[in-house]
């Protein structure tokens, strides 16, 4: 992954809109303990933080810098310890577990690193898949172009082990978008991917942000991942230490190298953030 | 390579442990039994024993001579002669029969079954060693009678008492000069045991001065042997003479014969329950070993052989089938505690006695264990050995889609060669037990068939329940349909875990209300009299002058006795019915095919089916040698068909009696003129002297007396299949929860899609619901097929016999299968609903 495919147009073609558009998922002193006493691991340790609609931020950082705690916070999947994360104008607090499922459901999308599909559905049943949870139907152009966009062909109807792992992860990228999510949270969804099908899936992730203005939060350990968004906070001990605007490759490497080298300057950077 | 085993057996020890649940029911049933037989063994070897101690030799009649109502004359003057032998220190003469006492309340003391009356044998002191008395005297003469204390506390009765009992004849008024305790057998049994004075004795029961029995006690000095020898030459035709010993032995034999059989009947529904629980452990290692492929293949890979793989698993089945045979042993001899319990508490009245648990109880239950977890575990585990080594290193395994070609072209040919047997035991030309072992046999392939088949019908059978599914439950149908569709190798062997018990309960039942149907047909077509009068105790006989009292009651216009017998043409023996010519065609309906019933009173009269045997007509003049030995000639007078009472061939009773020396009727036949029939129960009760012993029923009633007892025993095979319908919803449970267990992950993300708790259980109950009802509905359908052509196969032999389908039971079987199916989905739903979502999304 070299040479990143997509063009710097894309990038100057951002919707104008970004800097002043409302916050789909504000998550404010935040903070996630895992454990107690000896065990206590700080995952999270007051993180204030807010995502735009039709903004892609990648989430990057060292091994247990707590980004995917971060996005399983987020997404109301794991408990926090304090704060307050409001998708939306709902707080995730004082949601229950069936209303978090539903909150799930209707109004959020998920890419995991590995095994995003159903073994026994077709592509096009795992697509539809949330909607079908939800009881809902698919907005049929909507779901066409999401479809025209995975650009499975005549794939749509083959079960998940008769395609690459690229194709699966577009179908997975293509159920997130299904339901027509207020946010979308992948984590590492190009981690187990080759760069050929790693970037099949960028493109599709970034072009539904472009083209229909799409809420996406992502993970990822890879500089030239991290480039195909809008933005880059960077993770480490728990803490947002850095926050990137128009990254490019080799921005994104510079900083992380700078943060392998002095760790504690680091924390300097944080006052600085903007929420 | 130990270790290995042995952690694996920490790390699934809840699978392994539901697993061996399976094998525990079926050796804890396999232990029941055994425990169970040996103690009643025991108890009841133990009592007969008591009953014969102390005797050096016995006269008694012989077997064939009780089976052909013949009293030999062991009387007075034989007692004489015998004890002017040499060697013989004494002589007692025996009588017993069937005698009940009547409560304050009319109605009869203690189990029917085992209530016994004897003659007191009181020795020079006056005292009858083998009872203790309590209160008063033996009895001395006629109209006195002596009760144990068991049955005097129950009834309430104590010396001086006036009290009434029954045997075969009328009440008797008698007054209670004594009370007594015993160890007989009868009293532990639940009966009562009435002491009377010798002659009275003899005459209720043998006739004057005869006995039923001669025990003999040796001198010091002269042997069992020589005392019977000595005997033997003045035992009348008739008696036998044996030894103590012999005749002790004889007890013991005749105990273990009713043990066995009863305890091959038992066994054979442990044995279906075994056969069901090994479905279970094969499927449970099948699931396990496919999980664990990454793992074996990487032991592969690291150098094991495959003999190594294969030896580290079947140690795991090894530990599975011990753990299961000690713990069902353990079960099995509660259950035989409990069970014992449970019968006495509904009024079996089992011979009391230790429980017996032996060595061999305690091996054949490791045994059963060990064998089938083994048995079961072999393919499964073989198919482990297979897996390459290669396994090991690709990451993502393709879901295993080893053909069911193989297996389908096995399961066609089995079912084939089924129906071959079959086929060849319905037309070919085996008789009696050959040509029903041949038909289950046949019909016993055919089920294997089906079940190596079931995976090929799993799939379609999956679907169609999948679409129905899905019309109420859209998301959650469609789901649990496509997990169940995903193995139909294990789909199928759960479900015809649950299939093969629903294929016996289906046609038993299917089989049983055909014959029910068939008996209450031919009762109520066959028998044109109103009512019925019979001993209440099972297989006793009627006094004869009863017939002549009931004949008399105003209103009767006609009795018959119905007196059966055995006689024998030509050395073949035949049952022959007796009755009374003048009144029998007034109370039977019978259709004749040649001939009439004109010459009855000196003549025969021959079923059908005996004279096409037996190439008989009307005019064919017949030597029949009646049970004294007489032979008579007998000129054929009729030749009947559809005749329920009838045997094969038919007498007035004059003909028969002369030749019988007990006399009694099996039951009576009393037809009523009309304007009579209200109060006539209570005329007729009234002409028996309210005798408790004698039923007083209408022919309808009778009928549904025979109708209970077939429910009675339909009830109690139902109770033995249960089971095996346990041990297959064991199976059901298993299977999910391996599969919620394997799906973690699928589960975890469709939570975190949006599945909230209360559909993701219902997915799980769906699932379930498909398996039972798919084995359910099979099983069904295979159980009327079966039941069906077995009654069908019957019907050639058996006459009038039709096929009645109780549609209403097959449905409530369907039902069962289905709450079946959702019960068993309970743990698994609910584990699969508990799950933490990023702990399953963690979970590799
Ligand atoms: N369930 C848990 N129990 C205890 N500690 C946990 C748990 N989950 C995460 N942690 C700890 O929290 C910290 C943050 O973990 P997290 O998974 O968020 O890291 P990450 O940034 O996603 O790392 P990676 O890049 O390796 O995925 C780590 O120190 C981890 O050990
Ligand atoms: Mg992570």
């Amino acid at each position: 992954m070299s040479t990143p495919r997509h063009s710097r147009s894309v990038a100057d073609s951002r919707p104008p809109s970004g800097q002043d558009a409302p916050y789909a998922a504000i998550a404010a002193n935040l903070m996630k303990v895992y454990g107690e006493g000896e065990t206590e691991v700080r995952a999270l340790d007051d993180v204030s933080v807010g995502f735009r609609s039709g903004e892609f931020t990648a989430i990057m950082g060292p091994s247990g810098s707590g980004k995917s705690t971060l996005m399983h916070c987020m997404a109301g999947l794991d408990k926090i310890s304090s704060g307050s994360v409001r998708l939306g104008d709902i707080e995730l607090a004082s949601l229950d577990d069936t209303g978090l499922t539903h909150l799930r459901r209707d109004r959020l999308g998920f890419i995991f690193q590995a095994f995003n599909l159903l073994p026994t559905l077709t592509a096009l049943e795992n697509i539809t898949l949330p909607l079908d949870i939800a009881g809902r139907r698919a907005d049929p152009a909507w779901l066409d172009m999401v479809i025209e966009t995975v650009g499975l062909g005549n794939r749509l109807d083959h079960r998940p082990a008769q395609l690459s792992g690229g194709q699966q992860q577009r179908v997975a990228c293509a159920r997130a978008l299904a339901g027509r999510p207020e946010i979308i949270f992948a984590d590492e969804p190009t981690g187990n991917l080759d760069s050929h099908s790693g970037t099949e899936v960028l493109n599709f992730l970034r072009a539904s942000v472009t083209e229909n203005g799409q809420t996406i939060v992502m993970v990822t350990h890879d500089a030239v991942a991290a480039s195909y968004a809008d933005r880059v906070l960077f993770l480490a001990d728990g803490r947002i230490v850095d926050d990137m605007a128009a990254p490019t490759p080799d921005r994104v490497l510079e900083r992380m190298r700078a943060f392998n080298r002095k760790p504690d300057e680091t924390t300097a950077a944080v006052s600085a953030l903007p929420l | 390579m130990l270790r290995t085993s042995l952690r694996n057996l920490v790390a699934y020890k809840v699978r392994l442990a539901l697993t061996a649940l399976a094998v525990v029911f079926g050796v804890a049933f396999v232990a029941a039994v055994l425990v169970f037989g040996d103690t009643l063994k025991a108890a009841m070897t133990d009592a007969a024993l008591r009953e014969h101690r102390g005797i050096a030799a016995d006269v008694r009649a012989t077997k064939y001579a009780v089976e052909h109502l013949q009293t030999p004359p062991l009387d007075e003057p034989l007692v004489g002669k015998l004890r002017a032998l040499p060697g013989v220190a004494s002589v007692t003469g025996h009588v017993t029969g069937f005698t009940a006492v009547v409560d304050r309340n009319g109605k009869l003391v203690g189990k029917k079954s085992s209530a016994t009356g004897a003659n007191a044998v009181p020795g020079r002191d006056g005292k009858d060693p083998r009872y203790t008395l309590t209160a008063g005297r033996l009895p001395a003469k006629a109209g006195e009678v002596a009760l144990d204390t068991k049955t005097a506390k129950a009834a309430g009765y104590k010396v001086g008492d006036r009290i009434r009992i029954v045997a075969r004849g009328p009440v008797l008024d008698q007054t209670v000069v004594g009370v007594f305790t015993t160890d007989s057998a009868a009293v532990e049994a639940g009966g009562s045991l009435t002491l009377l004075d010798t002659a009275t004795a003899q005459e209720l029961y043998l006739e004057p001065g005869v006995y039923g029995e001669l025990r003999l006690n040796a001198r010091p000095g002269t042997t069992q042997e020589q005392l019977r020898a000595a005997v033997a030459p003045l035992v009348p035709k008739g008696a036998e003479a044996l030894t103590g010993d012999t005749l002790r032995q004889d007890d013991r034999n005749k105990v273990n014969k009713e043990i066995a059989s009863l305890r091959t009947l038992l066994l054979v529904f442990a044995g279906i329950a075994l056969f069901v629980g090994s479905f279970i452990i094969a499927n449970t290692f099948a699931m396990l070993v496919a999980q664990r492929t990454r793992e074996l293949a990487l032991l592969r890979a690291i150098g094991a052989t495959r003999k190594q793989v294969t030896r580290s698993v079947m140690f795991e089945a090894l530990a599975v089938g011990v753990v299961a045979g000690l713990a069902g042993f353990v079960i099995g001899i509660g259950l035989a505690v409990g069970l014992r319990g449970i019968l006495n508490n509904v009024g079996a009245d089992l011979t009391p006695g230790p429980t017996i648990v032996t060595t061999a109880t305690a091996l054949w239950s490791l045994t059963v264990g060990i064998g089938v977890t083994l048995l079961a575990a072999w393919l499964p585990v073989r198919r482990a050995a297979k897996i390459p080594p290669v396994a090991a290193l690709r990451t993502n395994l393709p879901p295993s889609t080893s053909s069911l070609r193989r297996r389908n072209i096995a399961g066609a040919v089995t079912m084939l060669l089924g129906g071959a047997v079959l086929l060849a035991g319905i037309k070919g030309s085996a008789t009696g037990n050959a040509k029903v072992f041949t038909v289950m046999g046949g019909a016993g392939i055919i089920l294997v068939g089906v079940i190596v088949l079931t995976p090929l019908i799993a799939t379609p059978a999956v679907r169609a329940f999948g679409a129905l599914l899905q019309r109420v439950y859209p998301v959650e149908g469609r789901l649990a349909y496509q997990n169940a569709a995903r193995n139909p190798r294990r789909t199928a062997a759960t479900a015809a875990a649950l299939m093969i018990g629903m294929v016996l309960v289906t046609s038993l039942t299917v089989f049983s209300t055909s014959l029910k149907q068939l008996v209450d047909r031919t009762l109520s077509k066959g028998i044109t009299a109103e009512f019925v009068l019979s001993s209440s105790a099972e297989g006793q006989a009627l006094a004869p002058e009863i017939a002549a009292t009931v004949a008399k009651v105003p209103g009767v216009t006609a009795v018959s006795p119905v007196r059966e017998a055995r006689v024998s043409v030509d050395g073949k023996e035949h049952n022959v019915t007796a009755v009374d010519p003048a009144s029998a065609f007034s109370v039977l309906a019978t259709t004749f095919t040649q001939g009439g019933p004109q010459s009855l009173p000196t003549g025969l009269l021959v079923s059908k089916q005996t004279a096409d045997d037996r190439k008989w007509r009307v005019g064919t003049s017949v030597a029949v040698t009646f049970p004294d030995g007489q032979r008579v000639q007998l000129p054929i007078g009729g030749i009947y068909d559809q005749a329920p009472m009838l045997g094969a061939l038919t007498v007035s009773l004059r003909t028969l009696t002369p030749h019988i020396d007990v006399v009694g009727d099996d039951f009576l036949l009393a037809k009523v003129a009309p304007q009579y029939k209200d109060g006539m129960r209570d005329a007729l009760r009234k002409a028996v002297g309210n005798s408790p012993a004698i039923n007083v029923q209408t022919s309808k009633e009778v009928r549904k007396d025979f109708n209970k007892l077939f429910d009675i025993m339909l009830n109690i095979v139902y109770g033995l299949l249960s089971m095996a319908i346990v041990i297959a919803v064991l199976g059901v449970v298993n299977t999910l929860a391996m599969s919620v267990f394997e799906r973690t992950r699928e589960i975890g993300m469709m939570r975190a899609i949006g599945l909230d708790r209360r559909r993701t259980r219902r997915v799980i109950r769906l699932e379930s619901l498909i398996i039972s009802l798919f084995g359910g509905l099979l099983g069904v359908a295979l159980g009327l097929i079966a039941g069906v052509g077995g009654t069908k196969g019957m019907a050639r032999s058996t006459r009038d016999l039709t096929v009645v389908i109780p549609w209403d039971r097959v449905l409530i079987f369907l039902i069962l299968a289905a709450i079946v199916g959702v019960l068993a989905a309970a743990w698994p739903a609910r584990r699969a609903a508990k799950l933490d979502v990023l702990t399953a999304l963690r979970t590799d």
